[in-house]
């Protein structure tokens, strides 16, 4: 009997120990974000409706999402589908990191020139800095808690901008540990205010390895425009070849 | 009068209640009914049109458990396939569900290798083939023709890119009546996969034995990490649809079954309660305790049987009317079998002797003395 009691208790301390082993440190959070996304290419075709905060819809249209990311570096390459008119628009921006340097490009074609990372694009609420997730490489991070989006439990983690002239200086985000995957993220200025957020409605499990990619995300700006994104077809294997991302290249030969 | 009579007359007294019981279990029955049947026909959709083909074994990645097998490069695979014994063709095949219509639903667009043995089992009602892998024309099945409301010569555009309606088809599988085809490598071009398929489908000669299918499975699982051969039967039983599918429908018989039971127990119980001096009268006359069961039983036995077979009716009609819902069409292709009626009338039957089980041994331990005392 003692025995037994003995053994029940050493189960429960070990359930115990485990269950606080499982609970990573912000520090650990994020660099467990950042190594989630790292991928040899993947790609994203997307429908996206537009909706003002009058309730009027824009016409819905369709864009693709190719990437790359390593430590090193990540590339994106965001492009219009359809209707045809958006086939010319495309918009590349990389994040290159050399030690503790780090550099980013962006350029678009039609309209053709640089554009900022944290620009909306198509008229709606699509930013491509976002993408990146570039708030996982920031050095000051928080955990506030655990909270539910949609019945799903996630860990509430702040991160604070390195930058302090940068426009979002604070993004929050809650992540489904599991899924490797942020549920909720709300992006605010300097003044605390909220810019933007997202909000993940629909997931997929990873054709490899664990975790889980957002199937459908709602996007809402400021002024309550809300974008609703989703992803109707993916490769997670997608080829990257030498001219997927040459606009930047182009860039860079046209300076 | 005889004991079934005897039920009949009881549960006529009480139309209004009789009816509601009656009802409830239909309302149940129809739903399992109904969503068995289109998750039955939703899976016999997919395998008829891969044996439609003619495919003896398809190759997919393991982890191809979404609705979509997960794409990869054929030419790594493919050469691989084609040296096995028996293997007479290495065919790919690209599918994607995509609005090709702002006013229609998704639509199933397949991009199949030109000039393999894939084409072979369709016929053309109108138009013609593609000519060539290069050019950019698509082939409508007959029911996509008619739900997106386009003839020969008429243009789609899919993905921002317009191809021209050379060729209105017809299958034997739903699946593919209600798809668009297109070449190959057109569809990889348009869905930016090039050189990717979803499944590589084998087709082997007719001296293969089950022996050898199954070797050629051991053979794809030892050379080919990542990648397992399957029957079109086991890729179908894997999708994530067919899954949901088979899940709901399981769910619902049993929530149909549950509360089916629980309508009878109550009708049941209430029944005899009103009639407990009536029940007290036929001990005091002599009917055996197991007769009184019995009629007990019938009367239960009735209400599900009658239930379910009103059930029965109101779920062949509500999945034919699902299937020509605008929304619908094209998806779903009820199977109905008469085995499958008679289990349902089983699963009746089982309700009707679980809801009456307790009411039965309830009115059968009545004192007559006891019962005939009773207000």
């Amino acid at each position: 009997m003692m025995r037994s009691r003995a053994y029940l208790f050493m189960l429960l301390l070990c359930g115990w120990e485990q269950a606080h082993a499982a609970t990573p440190t912000a520090q650990e959070l994020a660099a467990m974000m950042r190594v989630a996304q790292y991928s040899n290419g993947f790609a994203a075709r997307m429908s996206v409706l537009v909706t003002h905060p009058n309730g009027a819809h824009e016409p819905p249209f369709k864009v693709a999402v190719v990437g790359q990311a390593s430590a090193q570096q990540q590339r994106l390459l965001l492009r219009g589908i359809e209707p045809a008119a958006l086939r010319v628009q495309r918009y590349v921006a990389e994040r290159k990191f050399a030690g503790k340097t780090l550099t980013i490009r962006a350029r678009a074609a039609q309209p053709s020139g640089n554009f900022a990372l944290d620009e909306p694009l198509f008229n709606s609420g699509l930013v491509l800095g976002d993408m990146f997730s570039p708030w996982w490489d920031w050095s000051q991070q928080t955990l506030l808690g655990t909270d539910k989006v949609k019945g799903h439990a996630c860990l509430k983690v702040r991160s604070v901008n390195d930058d302090v002239h940068a426009p979002i200086q604070t993004v929050e985000s809650c992540v489904d540990t599991q899924a490797q995957l942020s549920l909720r993220t709300r992006w605010y200025d300097a003044q605390q205010v909220l810019q933007r957020s997202a909000v993940v409605g629909a997931t997929l499990r990873k054709a490899e390895g664990s975790g889980q990619l957002a199937k459908q995300v709602s996007l809402r700006d400021a002024t309550g425009q809300i974008t609703d994104i989703n992803i109707y077809a993916g490769d997670e294997q997608y080829q990257i070849t030498p001219q997927t991302f040459e606009l930047l290249e182009m860039s860079e030969g046209a300076r | 009068m005889n004991l079934f009579r005897f039920a009949l007359d009881n549960l006529t007294r009480r139309p209004a209640r009789t009816s509601l019981t009656i009802s409830a279990i239909a309302l149940g029955i129809a739903a399992v009914v109904a969503l068995t049947s289109i998750s039955w026909g939703f899976e016999a959709s997919w395998q008829k049109a891969n044996d439609a083909r003619g495919t003896d074994l398809i190759v997919t990645r393991v982890a191809s458990e979404n609705t979509m097998p997960a794409p990869f490069l054929a030419e790594k695979v493919q050469p691989t396939l084609a040296q096995l014994p028996h293997v007479q063709a290495v065919v790919g095949l690209l599918s994607e569900m995509l609005t090709v219509s702002p006013d229609a639903p998704p639509t199933f667009v397949f991009g199949w290798a030109y000039g393999s043995y894939l084409w072979e089992h369709l016929r053309l009602v109108e138009g013609r083939w593609p000519h060539d892998d290069a050019e950019p024309v698509v082939v409508i099945g007959s029911l996509a023709a008619e739900m997106l409301h386009k003839k020969i010569g008429d243009q789609v555009e899919i993905e921002g890119t317009t191809f021209q309606v050379v060729g209105i088809y017809a299958s034997n599988a739903v699946v593919e009546n209600a798809a668009l085809i297109m070449t190959l490598s057109q569809a990889q071009q348009v869905t930016d996969k090039p050189g990717k398929v979803n499944v590589l489908n084998i087709k082997v000669d007719s001296s293969t034995t089950e022996a050898d299918l199954r070797a050629i499975k051991a053979q794809v699982q030892q050379t080919l990490p990542g990648f397992a051969a399957i029957t079109s039967g086991e890729l179908v039983s894997q999708n994530a649809v067919v899954r949901i599918s088979k899940a709901m429908s399981n769910a619902t018989i049993l929530i149909a079954s549950l509360v089916g039971a629980l309508v009878v127990f109550n009708t049941m119980l209430m029944s005899i309660n009103e009639r407990t001096r009536e029940i007290g009268i036929l001990l005091a006359l002599g009917w055996q305790r197991r007769t009184l069961m019995g009629l007990i039983f019938s009367e239960a036995m009735l209400l599900s049987l009658v239930g379910g077979a009103v059930g029965i009716v109101l779920g062949v009609l509500s999945a034919v009317g699902l299937e020509h819902l605008e929304l619908m069409r094209g998806k779903i292709d009820a199977v109905f079998s008469v085995p499958f009626f008679v289990a349902v009338l089983a699963l009746s039957v089982l309700l009707g002797i679980l809801g009456g089980l307790y009411p039965a041994l309830k009115a059968s331990k009545l004192l007559p003395s006891a019962a005939l005392r009773a207000e």
